[in-house]
């Protein structure tokens, strides 16, 4: 399946709204949206998951990428995982880098 | 390799180890694995484990050198043994180069780390032996080959 990706620089925040699947083929173009963002400005990315069926250690590079170029305070939060995908973060470890919400309203 | 009597396949699969097939390759297993263990989270288990499995295939692919292509094949079996129960286990095979990932042994990603002082490597083997109740690889015919298990019993339990 394909992965679109839509960006938006919303108020406060940077939003990556993702549609499809985060897997070997795909994730080279979520790294490509994340590297031309001014990631070491930014204090707080959200990444729409509510669209993505399937994410891979591709797309989990993806976003350990990210978040080690942005700065240490900032944020990057999941908005919407399904529960498989939420386990496979966990089962990694990488929740300590990662916030996981269920939706928009859930962030502080 | 493995103690179980491995009947006949009930689905069987080949073709190029090329990104050009990449679809095709996932969506065989996503709907034999849903056919036979249920959508849920032993299913996507089990595509994510292929998935990465397949990524290391491809990637390595040519690393000898090679001008041919080479070739994966993957073959569904449904395993009845009286001492292990049921199991679901799909076999991965290609006539690559040799590369025993040593599945025997358990991986470690470093955890206890914080994202920015994590080698952003090694997930993807961490993943494939975190995904299945069991696995295996031996060099066999010039063919690096993989067997994952997926214990049906428990497959049954989740797809509920």
């Amino acid at each position: 399946m394909n992965l679109t990706i839509e960006s938006i620089d919303a108020d406060g925040h940077w939003l990556l709204i993702l549609k499809g699947d985060v897997d070997t083929k795909t994730a080279p173009s979520l790294l490509e949206t994340l590297t031309q963002l001014n990631l070491s400005a930014i204090g707080e990315l959200r990444i729409d998951m509510v669209a993505v069926g399937f994410l891979s250690s591709a797309g989990l590079r993806a976003l350990v990428f990210a978040k080690q170029k942005m700065p240490y305070e900032s944020r990057l939060i999941l908005v919407g995982t399904n529960a498989e995908i939420a386990d496979v973060i966990t089962k990694t470890g990488l929740t300590q880098a990662v916030m996981l919400v269920s939706d928009h309203d859930s962030i502080d | 390799m493995g103690d179980h009597q491995a009947s006949v396949p009930v689905a069987v699969f080949e073709t190029e180890a090329s990104m050009d097939q990449w679809e095709v390759l996932n969506e065989f297993v996503e709907q034999h694995a849903n056919q036979h263990l249920g959508v849920g989270k032993q299913s996507y288990s089990l595509r994510l484990a292929c998935e990465e499995l397949f990524s290391n295939i491809i990637r390595h692919s040519r690393d000898d050198g090679r001008d041919t292509p080479v070739t994966l094949s993957l073959q569904f079996f449904l395993l009845h043994e009286e001492d292990d129960g049921s199991a679901l286990m799909i076999q991965i095979q290609d006539n690559g180069p040799f590369f025993d990932p040593h599945l025997e042994s358990d991986r470690v990603i470093p955890s206890h780390l914080s994202a920015a002082d994590r080698p952003i490597g090694g997930l993807g083997l961490f993943l494939v032996q975190q995904s299945v109740d069991r696995l295996d690889y031996a060099w066999i015919d010039q063919k690096n080959c993989y067997r994952l298990f997926v214990n049906l019993n428990q497959a049954t339990e989740d797809a509920r």
